[in-house]
């Protein structure tokens, strides 16, 4: 895999490996401050293999700082999911590759839910049409008591 | 009315810092991507949007109809990109503040196009790496820092000193209307001198700082005066025989105008005066506390130093000065009425909150120590400790101004003492620039060292 171009913000370090790429879903990695080096590093090597455009808080400091923004509270590492990958498989992917790891963070995200694999740590978000299929794919299964 | 602005730049931190603006209400948003933020724009039909390169694949958005995009964009210089580009190594609000107050770009296909002015490449920006990835990734690291594309005649060219004021001034006003050039400051700072009576050297002092920070490489600075009488900056500099600035200033602000590039008188090609109204009143009535923070905004989009000369008399000059500066510079002669009167107005100052101690540097100016009045004692008067002292050398600095030059131009043996004491002055604006060159001996010695 060619290396991603990378670039600095105030918040992110972002790793773009295909810029132009659409976005059908976010993974996200719900990673405490003390906790963000160690959970990047673990997935790191899954990301730059898929070739994943993502984006991790630059610092702990950052990452507790935006705290205090509503939409981005918690969210660590954002993982950007083209068309025609699927989001669920690549979020337990992460997830087995964070559980047991002792690594904890924020139990709720804005606008995603939970994979609810062995972390706990792993959320995801589609846009488009297909998040509206799995709204209405969610809101069957708690009707059906699933 | 207020100004709707949104803010989605897909960096938590900048869309927190926006919410500290206070030239535009910001409006919450949720969204994450372009996608949303698209749609936002489409329902809340805002007047200013905010975006920046962490909201991936934004050029789409740069060309929006009816709505003013302003890319915020932290290190980097922008690379040909056609937008109103907020290019600064860091981000205030205050500089957000400043953009919005500053008249728009013209629409695409405009007959003027001038490209944005930028510095030439400098070794300082090059000196702040950007933050190491957590862990190494293996990848080639980031490209914050790149050199900037290279410049740079001064904005407006000195006009001949034979021409009549008014041909003159016809000339300027027959131009074609300037655009904003788009920002890229390195390092924005307010600097102000405080105290003294007149004569205490403020004015000499702010030329030698403006002449040493414009010699430290790649920093653009402009120097203000704010004496609404005893206008002396431009006889310091040589520029006394040129149009005073405040023929511009006064007429963009009688007429509401923004801040005229033509009132600049450029020194080097990156250090700028403004000169005073020299007492004439109808410049002097526009000099108010208004007028100088609509100066300093102007400022604010074109130089990363801005040192306002106040005079030294208490009054909403100084006041409104002091108040817009990061670092006020105390300048004492060595009198005693005149430490009695400053430290009165200081402590004044303190009370009404104008002033703090924190960005207060002590400088003891033309300095002879004296049993009756020890530096240390004139610390105590201040509750701060003296930051410079730079020793009495009346002949020198004489000679240097009546040529119209600064101090710290000065060649001869004589006034090694005085040009190494002066020294000290950029390191109490610009500590982090001193020693982002250890290896140089910082800038004072890569100036003065010599």
């Amino acid at each position: 895999m060619t290396a991603g171009k990378e670039t600095w913000s105030r918040t992110w370090h972002l790793v773009n490996y295909k810029p132009g790429e659409g976005l059908a879903a976010r993974v996200y990695l719900a990673l405490g401050p003390e906790h963000l080096a160690k959970g990047y590093d673990l997935i790191a090597p899954l990301l730059r293999s898929r070739g994943l455009n993502h984006r991790h808080a630059r610092d702990p400091e950052a990452l507790r700082a935006a705290d205090a923004h509503p939409t981005w509270a918690g969210k660590a590492v954002v993982i950007d999911i083209p068309p025609g990958v699927d989001a669920g498989q690549l979020a337990h992917e992460v997830d087995a590759a964070l559980a047991d790891r002792g690594l904890t963070g924020p139990s709720h995200l804005a606008g995603a839910r939970p994979v609810g694999g062995k972390s706990g740590l792993v959320f995801v978000r589609r846009f488009g049409p297909a998040a509206e299929a799995d709204d209405r794919r969610q809101r069957l299964a708690k009707l059906l008591g699933e | 009315m207020a100004i709707m602005a949104l803010a989605c730049t897909g960096d938590p931190l900048l869309d927190l810092l926006l919410a500290e603006c206070c030239s535009f209400s910001l409006r919450q948003t949720s969204c994450e991507t372009l996608a949303e933020a698209l749609q936002e724009v489409e329902e809340q039909k805002p007047t200013l949007f905010f975006i920046s390169p962490a909201l991936c694949e934004n050029r789409p958005v740069l060309n929006l109809k009816g709505v003013r995009v302003c890319y915020l964009l932290e290190g980097a210089a922008p690379d040909e990109l056609d937008a109103d580009v907020l290019a600064a190594e860091r981000i205030t609000p205050e500089l957000v503040d400043a953009w919005v107050r500053c008249p728009a770009r013209p629409a695409q296909g405009s007959t003027t196009s001038a490209r944005p002015q930028t510095l030439p490449p400098s070794p300082r920006s090059a000196q702040i790496p950007p933050p190491p990835p957590l862990r190494p990734t293996g990848e080639p690291a980031s490209p914050q820092g790149a050199p900037l594309t290279p410049p740079a005649q001064p904005r407006t060219q000195p006009m001949p000193a034979s021409r009549p004021l008014a041909a003159r001034a016809n000339a300027s006003r027959s131009r074609p209307e300037p655009i904003r050039p788009a920002l890229s400051v390195l390092r924005q700072q307010v600097v102000t001198f405080w105290g003294g009576k007149p004569g205490a050297g403020r004015s000499t002092l702010a030329v030698a700082l403006s002449d040493l920070l414009s010699r430290a490489g790649g920093i653009r600075v402009c120097t203000v005066d704010l004496n609404p009488w005893n206008s002396s900056l431009a006889a310091l500099v040589g520029k006394e025989q040129e149009v005073p600035s405040w023929f511009h200033l006064s007429e963009a602000l009688a007429r509401g105008g923004s801040f005229p590039p033509d009132s600049l008188r450029w020194v080097k090609p990156n250090w700028a005066i403004l000169s005073g109204p020299d007492g004439r009143p109808d410049w002097v009535q526009h000099l108010t506390s208004q007028a100088i923070i609509w100066l300093v905004d102007g400022l604010r989009t074109q130089f990363d130093y801005i040192i306002l000369d106040p005079e030294a008399r208490p009054g909403e000059v100084r006041e409104t000065a002091a108040r817009l500066a990061q670092t006020l510079l105390l300048t004492l002669a060595p009198d005693y009425p005149d430490v009695l009167d400053t430290t009165r107005s200081f402590e004044a100052g303190l009370e009404q909150g104008i002033i703090d101690r924190g960005r207060c540097r002590l400088v003891l100016n033309r300095w002879l120590e004296t049993p009756h009045l020890p530096s240390t004692d004139v610390a105590d008067c201040f509750g701060i400790p003296v930051s410079l002292t730079i020793p009495a050398a009346p002949d020198l600095v004489v000679g240097a101004t009546s040529q119209g030059v600064p101090v710290t131009q000065l060649d001869s043996q004589a006034g090694r003492s005085l040009v190494q004491a002066l020294g000290g002055l950029a390191g109490l604006v610009a500590e982090p620039l001193i020693g982002a060159a250890p290896e140089r001996g910082g800038l004072l010695k890569g100036l003065f060292g010599r």
